[in-house]
């Protein structure tokens, strides 16, 4: 634990993801840039995706609260959002009426806009837009199609498709000139059952080549993308088998490391034996941050923390994940979860009836802070 | 001073007797009279309807009462029922008048209705009164009901929930699961979810509908929290043919036969409707309005009845096909389609003043997805159930020591679930009540214990206390404090499986304690007859069963405790062709867990309702409202942005007797036809009874009705 502790608090480490890409691709290692002091968080959101869909905004300290509703559970069932200059994206899938959401953070708006109709959206990103517009990707898992959504103010979006981007499309991004598209090769239409290696689809803005990229061994109905630079970090949940009991795990999830200038895989982290799922977040202290499941038979919550260098674990000896302990000593667990930039774990727990606290640990992995966090919280992000 | 006497033993050769429930005061067709005196011991065939013309037998007559001999004793008796012996009229002036009789269930609790018709005679001392609530099937037809929906909707207290075409009933702040509904005493709650639907009921089959509120421990168990909706079977002789708003198109036929000493009960009903109405869109940049689509359905169900004096057999077929259409918005299950079969058989007998009961019921989900048959499901729930119950009087009533009766009962059962996705779970059940009455002069108190015994619920002993006062002939008051318990549902031991997740064990959700204090008035004035009932609640339950979103999934879990405080009261007035009527109630229900303070969903804080009726002699008016105020729809704290708004709901019938001329001879029993028309929602307001299930517009209904004329 000492070393973990260490290492998030040195400056020289947290300095190490920020330029993990010219680190690997370039090798170099030398004259490394000293980041500005850290400062805490403007604020935490969490996702409340269950019972009361909505977000509830909480300060770096203290208790109080506020809330954005985004709509009733009938037609909101995402697992998860992507924030960017305050503005928070949630897409619903097929079953629950294949909606994007869109909530500004400063005026607690929320739009909800109606995506084709049986397209099942998986995933929601802000692209570059133009014009004052702004451009937001949605991936299109059951028409195997991207939407590009362009927004003003409040007047009626538009949108245009990209057809033909993948079996299952999960996610979409957008670096030099081209739209990158996760797709997880899943019969999403029906099972999610799986058809083989997640893959990486590029899609030039102009021009009609495609450049297809599969990411060997990781597998997963549920890929996701992180991209920080030229490296795109592509998450990827795994596959098991729920159809008898016991379950089964078939493939653990993975981190799976992308030059994306070179199109070409650098490396692949597979999550430990008989884990299930890879939630992954980006810490502002520039490491990488893996919710899943320890096993399929107790479900317990773990948080692995990787190096986005090198994509190794840091832990302790005895374990994968991070030792985490409450506030009276005991160890406890903790699902999606993400760090401040002063290495600081900014997590999830649920308690009876499905009561959602924010739980904060230091960098050694202590409890620090506790707090309500609405009900029914299934991911988060620091502003 | 002989004109006297003799106007005494002047004994009437005819009567109409009216037999009703003496809980619920729900009208009971099927009864036996006999007639006793020391020369002859006559009994009658089972009657067709609750209310009928009974004769002395020739016999009888010429074994006329003296002043020597003690008058003709008439026995009423009813299978389920305690017989009631009671003096045949001896004056001319019972001729113009109705007799009813109150039959006490065997082993039920005793307690009477209120604000029921007056009764005239009872066979036994008033018994400790229950916010309840009755209708007959009969008058909910003449009323504008179409369905089984219809006639609980017009009762008061009900809060009805309805989201793909299934009917469920909430009473008394309670969630569906913690209503207990039974048909003739059997329970009709499906052992898979806990909860009961009275869509597939045929409304031709019913002869009344009873609301009761509040737990009900002793007479229906497990899961009656809230209250207990007790129908009963057997209409009288209907005809109806009947069309409306959205395709809907509904025929009934009901027919009734004695067969020496059988009566022969059978209906049946074939009902369908597209439903495909309109509906405000909220999302951009969808068209302002959208239809429903997918959201037709299909029911055919039959019953048949026999009954004999010692002995009922009743039998439920129905099959019901619909679409499974999504919420509002939600287009995924345009294509999907369910089927529910539907099975349940009860027997009744009496031996040697036992009465042993059992029942089987099945019933079969089948769910379809034509564009995903990898998703196609199957499931189909059991129950079995076999119960006996006995009275034995403790002691006759005495002047000093007023009187006590000690009612027993004693049941066995097993429940069974199989689906897709391995789902199989079995449970059996025992249980075993008593409960005691003792009554002097004005006062009632009763007192009962029952011992249930679940599998993975554990033993479960359930108390139930009542207090009784009449202060005057038209005033009195009540106590009663109970106990109840919910054992998971087999879903609920599914969803909690530790084959699943180790969670701790679910547990029977308790009703510690359930506090209703009630008052009854009522006045008969030149101006009319008056009747007001209120009651003060109070409910507390313990490891509450909740199905939250837990790690992996949702799942139920015994979360914290839910409290209840409340009050229902209902007032109304009845003068020569009208009657007028309203009630309302205000509830505060709310889970409290850790931090979290949940108000029960879909429970209005303020609910209400009224209706005036007015009758001429061949035409009746019915004018209905309810009003339901805002109602949170998730299990989450109270927030405004999560609830259903409050809406009222206006409806109009107006049923008229058609003039049927030489027609008449012609349709022989059916002498008594009509014409209802019916619209609901009359103002044509947006709503939702379950979020994300639009609530049809304005809708009409007409319907013709051929009817038994003896019908009560």
């Amino acid at each position: 634990m000492a070393l973990v502790f260490s290492l998030l608090h040195s400056a020289r480490w947290r300095a190490v993801g920020s330029v993990a890409a010219a680190m690997v691709l370039a090798a170099c290692g030398t004259d490394v840039a000293v980041d500005p002091p850290a400062s805490p968080p403007k604020g935490i959101v969490v996702l409340d995706g269950y019972i009361q869909p909505g977000l509830t905004l909480l300060a770096d300290t203290g208790k109080a609260s506020s809330r954005v509703a985004l709509g009733d559970p009938t037609t909101f069932d995402a697992s998860g959002f992507t924030m960017a200059n305050d503005t928070v994206l949630a897409v619903s899938s097929r079953g629950a009426g294949d909606l994007l959401y869109i909530a500004d953070l400063r005026t607690g708006t929320t739009r909800k806009i109606q995506m084709p109709v049986g397209s099942n959206p998986g995933n929601a990103r802000l692209l570059k837009g133009t014009g004052g517009q702004s451009l937001i990707g949605v991936a299109l898992r059951d028409s195997g199609s991207v939407s590009l959504v362009s927004v003003a103010g409040t007047a009626t979006a538009t949108s245009t498709r990209i057809t033909n981007a993948g079996i299952c499309p999960t996610d979409v991004f957008q670096y030099d000139n081209a739209t990158w598209v996760v797709d997880a090769n899943a019969n999403c239409r029906t099972t999610y059952t799986l058809r083989g290696d997640v893959r990486l689809i590029r899609i030039p803005n102009t021009g009609t080549t495609r450049d297809t990229i599969i990411l060997t061994g990781a597998r997963g109905s549920g890929a996701s993308a992180i991209v920080q630079g030229g490296v795109a970090y592509i998450a990827a949940g795994g596959d098991a088998n729920f159809a008898s009991f016991p379950y089964a795990v078939l493939t653990s999830g993975s981190i799976t490391m992308v030059d994306l200038a070179a199109k070409r895989v650098v490396r692949q982290r597979m999550m430990p034996a008989g884990s299930y799922g890879a939630g992954a977040r980006w810490g502002a202290n520039n490491f990488l941050y893996v919710s899943l499941y320890e096993d399929l038979s107790n479900f317990t919550d773990r948080i692995i923390l990787l190096n986005p260098a090198d994509l190794s674990i840091i832990t302790t000896a005895t374990t994968p994940w991070m030792t985490l302990t409450a506030a009276n000593g005991d160890p406890m667990t903790c699902g999606n979860g993400v760090a401040d930039a002063l290495s600081r774990l900014h997590c999830l727990v649920s308690g009876a009836g499905s009561a959602t606290s924010l739980v904060v640990f230091n960098a050694a992995g202590k409890e620090i802070r506790r707090v309500a966090a609405g009900q029914g919280g299934v991911d988060l992000a620091l502003r | 001073m002989s004109l006297p006497l003799l106007a005494l033993v002047i004994t009437v050769d005819s009567l109409r007797l009216c037999v009703t429930d003496a809980t619920t005061g729900a009208p009971l067709l099927g009864a036996t009279t006999r007639i006793d005196s020391a020369a002859v011991s006559t009994q009658s065939s089972p009657m067709t309807t609750a209310c009928g013309m009974i004769h002395r037998p020739a016999a009888a007559r010429t074994s006329a009462p003296s002043r020597q001999a003690p008058p003709h004793d008439l026995v009423v008796q009813r299978v389920g029922y305690r017989p009631q012996r009671v003096a045949w009229p001896t004056t001319a002036r019972a001729e113009r008048e109705t007799l009813t009789v109150a039959l006490m269930p065997v082993g039920a609790r005793d307690t009477r209705a209120v604000g029921l018709a007056p009764i005239t005679v009872r066979g036994e001392a008033p018994a400790i009164a229950r916010m309840t609530a009755e209708r007959s099937a009969a008058d909910a037809r003449r009323l504008g009901a179409t369905t089984t929906h219809d006639l609980v909707a017009q009762l008061p207290y009900t809060n009805l929930r309805s989201a793909r075409g299934e009917t469920n009933l909430s009473l008394r702040a309670s969630r569906r699961e913690q209503v207990v509904v039974t048909l003739d005493g059997l329970p009709l709650n499906d052992p898979a979810t806990g909860v009961a639907d009275l869509s597939d009921l045929p409304l031709a089959a019913l002869g009344s509908a009873t609301v009761t509120l509040g737990a009900d421990p002793l007479g229906a168990g497990n899961g009656a929290s809230g209250g207990v909706l007790a129908l009963t079977a057997g209409a009288p002789r209907v005809v109806s043919l009947g069309v409306g708003a959205f395709g809907q198109r509904q025929a009934e036929l009901a027919l009734r036969q004695s067969m020496g000493a059988l009566l022969v009960n059978s209906a049946l009903m074939h009902r369908t409707a597209t439903n495909d109405f309109s509906v405000a869109s909220s999302v951009e940049p969808a068209a302002p309005t959208t239809r429903r689509v997918n959201n037709d359905e299909t029911i055919t169900a039959a019953t048949v009845g026999l009954m004999a004096s010692r002995w009922q057999l009743t039998g439920l077929l129905s099959h019901t096909t619909r679409g499974m259409v999504g919420p509002l918005n939600v287009h995924a299950y345009d294509a999907d389609r369910s089927v529910v079969n539907r099975a349940l058989l009860r027997a009744q007998a009496v031996l040697d003043g036992i009465t042993v009961q059992g029942g089987l019921r099945t019933m079969g989900l089948s769910y379809r997805d034509p564009a995903r048959p990898e998703w196609n499901s199957a499931a189909t729930s059991q129950a079995a159930d076999l119960d006996v119950r006995g009275t034995a009087p403790w002691h006759r009533e005495t002047p000093t020591r007023g009187a006590l009766d000690l009612t027993w009962r004693a049941g066995v059962g097993a429940d069974a679930l199989r689906g897709s996705g391995a789902i199989a779970q079995d449970r059996a059940r025992a249980f075993v009540a008593t409960n005691a009455a003792w009554h002097r002069r004005q006062t009632r108190l009763e007192s009962g214990v029952r011992f249930d015994a679940i599998t993975q619920a554990g033993v479960r002993p359930s108390l139930s206390f009542a207090l009784d006062q009449q202060w005057t002939p038209g005033f009195s008051s009540s106590a009663r404090v109970t106990q109840a318990f919910r054992a998971p549902t087999l879903y609920d031991l599914y969803g909690a499986s530790p084959q699943r997740l180790t969670i701790t064990p679910l547990r029977a959700e308790r009703v510690r304690g359930d506090l209703e204090l009630a008052s009854q008035w009522r006045r008969q004035t030149a101006l009319g007859r008056w009747q007001v009932d209120a009651a003060l609640v109070a409910r507390e339950t313990h490891n509450a069963i909740v199905w939250f979103p837990g790690n992996f999934g949702w799942s139920p879990a015994n979360v914290g405790a839910e409290q209840l405080r409340g009050v229902e009261a209902r007032a109304s007035h009845a003068h020569r062709w009208s009657t007028v009527s309203a009630w309302v109630t205000r509830y505060d229900a709310m889970l409290r867990t850790d931090a979290l303070r949940i108000p029960t969903p879909y429970v209005p804080r303020l609910a209400a309702g009224g209706e005036w009726i007015a009758q001429q002699r061949t035409a009746v008016i019915r004018l209905g409202a309810r009003y339901l105020g805002d109602r949170p729809y998730t299990a989450g704290p109270r927030d405004a942005a999560y609830r259903l708004p409050a809406v009222t709901l206006i409806s109009a019938a107006l049923s008229h007797a058609l003039p049927l001329g030489a027609l008449r001879r012609h349709l022989g029993v059916f002498d008594d036809a009509r014409i209802t028309w019916a619209l609901d929602n009359a103002t044509n307001v947006a709503w939702q009874s379950v979020r994300g299930f639009p609530a049809p517009g304005r809708s009409w209904s007409v319907r013709i009705t051929l009817q038994d004329p003896s019908s009560p």
